[in-house]
């Protein structure tokens, strides 16, 4: 279990994080999402006991990081790849570290037989691509056999193989009951491996929620015509109702590609209302709810609402939610 | 057929464990920090140059002395190896050491290594020390080591002419070894404090070599005498046990055993406080 409660850093004027508070519970993936410079490494800096909070704080299994008696047991991470000695061996590096945290040094060549590093122990880093930095790196968390895992932004720089090995490795992570926390940039990234979505921006908390609802309550599937009698079709699915009175209502808007975007007919209904007016139909289709647009229409009404209103963040969200 | 169980999973959950007392972790951190500094060829480049350099210099030494000894050999009798080879230590052996500690204190800032060290061992203070230690100890095995190597240059080439109070030479072996290990303890608290590798080397020449020769350049014998309160010029007055061979100090004695120790003192305050109060 990770925590973090009201957590402030500020690096001279500026701050990095802004009141975080949300929680990491294990046996599942959480996703910790937002753009580049959101605040998420320095949140598990600060996790890791590398940075000082300037308020509030961020603990691990209830207790500052300095304060766990085995941390590497508690809980392992990878930071940053790129972040070892280039001279050293992938073995001399893992075996440094077993031996600073008292981890038995058989478990260095296990992970790096786990990490598929095995070939390459005896190699030096610095001839490593980042991909097997990558891997020495989640090789480096694994070592203490942790209960917590922290991931930033792990997939970086591998290739499609290993892409899919880490999506797998933080699945089966979480499936043997540990706490497995993945920061990334990558909305369709974090739709593939996260359970649960912490999104923050500019520092600020913007949703704590299960991935589905975070899609469903920020994006709606939709249905995309495209067709050269905009107007006559508009005006027809504006009067269609999917099933009698309890079906929710038809919103039709002009798409940006010219398109019309329906909400609340399948592409079936929209066919058939296009058919019995007798508008040529040139393209149908139906929109998906995607992370990426749940994200984009969420950051969006945050920039809104922080334009419009100097609103708490928290309040914000909530009233988002409502709107939404 | 293909199995279709599971993996057999790790349990996730650990019995709490009791902390480990601080001599453990402290243990740990040696081993970590030693197994760090001998996995890297730049350590074993200081002190091979440091070693060939002071073969070198007590082989040119030697041979011009065992010259001016063949042509007058009442002058073997002044003959000192503790101070031929004390130079060679002043001049060559102590930046060998600065290099090493400069490296092993720094060079986990350039390559941001610091964080997975510090996650590793959280304790800070507990770092530092056992990062001085293990820097302590190969300097004293190297200054040890080059000052034996360099005599027993001396000896080879001009043995003939001036006998080895082999005594004498073990003080200056002792005495060099345990001036480089308080060095290398200053040099690894200047660069825990600074973090960069070439302003500590940078910073490290001038203590030892750059500012002695400037207030010595200076005429004024109050700033001449202030140089000798130098770690550097502080230390070779212990190796060489007085007999340095070139002007340092109005002083000998412990106030040289004191001067460099309240260096490497000053020198691991300001490294802890970095390290305490500063983000990694």
């Amino acid at each position: 279990m990770l925590t973090v409660r009201h957590l402030t850093k500020r690096y001279g004027g500026t701050t990095a994080v802004d009141d975080l508070t949300f929680e990491v519970p294990p046996g599942r993936v959480t996703g910790f999402l937002g753009p580049n410079g959101a605040g998420k490494s320095t949140t598990m800096r600060v996790l890791l006991g590398l940075d000082r909070p300037t308020c509030g704080e961020a603990l691990v299994g209830g207790r500052p990081y300095a304060a766990i008696p085995e941390p590497a047991r508690e809980v392992g991470a990878l930071l940053d790849a790129s972040a070892v000695h280039p001279g050293r061996s992938a073995r001399a590096h893992l075996l440094a570290l077993a031996r600073g945290s008292g981890v038995a040094r058989t478990r260095v060549a296990e992970v790096l037989e786990a990490v598929g590093l095995a070939e390459a122990a005896r190699k030096r880093i610095g001839g490593f691509s980042l991909g097997m930095r990558q891997r020495l790196g989640i090789a480096g968390a694994l070592l203490g056999d942790p209960a917590a895992l922290v991931f930033d932004e792990p997939v970086n720089g591998l290739d499609m193989d290993g892409v899919l090995w880490v999506r797998r490795l933080v699945r089966d992570l979480a499936g043997e009951g540990r706490t497995v926390f993945v920061s990334s940039h990558l909305m369709s990234e974090m739709q593939l491996v996260a359970d649960h979505l912490v999104v923050v921006a500019a520092g600020r908390l913007l949703v704590d929620a299960p991935m589905d609802e975070v899609i469903a309550a920020w994006s709606h599937t939709r249905t995309a015509v495209r067709t050269p009698d905009a107007a006559l079709l508009a005006e027809r699915l504006g009067a269609a109702r999917a099933g009698g009175d309890r079906a929710p209502e038809v919103e039709v808007e002009p798409g940006a590609g010219g398109e019309l975007l329906v909400r609340g007919l399948t592409p079936e209904q929209v066919g058939d209302v296009a058919h019995a007016a007798g508008v040529r139909v040139h393209t149908l289709y139906r929109e998906e709810a995607s992370l990426e647009r749940a994200y984009l229409e969420l950051t969006e009404t945050a920039e809104e609402f922080a334009a419009g209103a100097s609103d708490r963040p928290g309040r914000a969200t909530a009233a988002a939610k409502e709107h939404a | 057929m293909i199995a279709a169980s599971p993996p057999p999973a790790r349990t996730a959950a650990h019995a709490p464990v009791p902390a480990p007392s601080t001599p453990r972790v402290l243990a740990r951190a040696l081993a970590m920090e030693w197994t760090k500094l001998a996995s890297l060829r730049s350590t074993w480049w200081c002190l091979g140059l440091g070693a060939a350099g002071m073969a070198a210099f007590a082989l040119l030494m030697g041979v011009s002395t065992a010259d001016r000894f063949a042509e007058d050999p009442v002058a073997a009798g002044e003959f000192s190896y503790a101070r031929l080879t004390s130079q060679g230590v002043f001049y060559l052996v102590q930046f060998a050491v600065l290099t090493l500690a400069a490296l092993a204190a720094t060079g986990e800032y350039a390559t941001r290594a610091i964080t997975t060290t510090l996650q590793a061992v959280p304790r800070r203070g507990v770092v530092l020390a056992a990062r001085s230690a293990v820097a302590a100890g190969l300097a004293f095995a190297a200054g040890a080591g080059m000052t034996a190597l360099g005599i027993g240059v001396l000896w080879g080439v001009v043995g003939s002419y001036a006998p080895l109070d082999a005594g004498y030479a073990l003080g200056t072996v002792l005495g060099a070894g345990a001036c480089m290990a308080v060095l290398a303890v200053l040099f690894v608290g200047l660069g825990t404090a600074m973090r960069g590798t070439a302003g500590t080397i940078g910073a490290g020449f001038l203590l030892l070599l750059g500012i002695p020769l400037v207030l010595q350049l200076s005429g004024l014998q109050e700033l001449n005498d202030a140089a000798a309160y130098l770690p550097g010029a502080a230390a070779i007055e212990v190796y060489a046990a007085g007999d340095v061979g070139f002007y340092t100090a109005p002083h000998d004695g412990p106030i040289n055993i004191v001067t460099v120790l309240g260096w490497a003192a000053a020198a691991q305050i300001a490294g802890y406080t970095e390290l305490r109060v500063r983000d990694a």
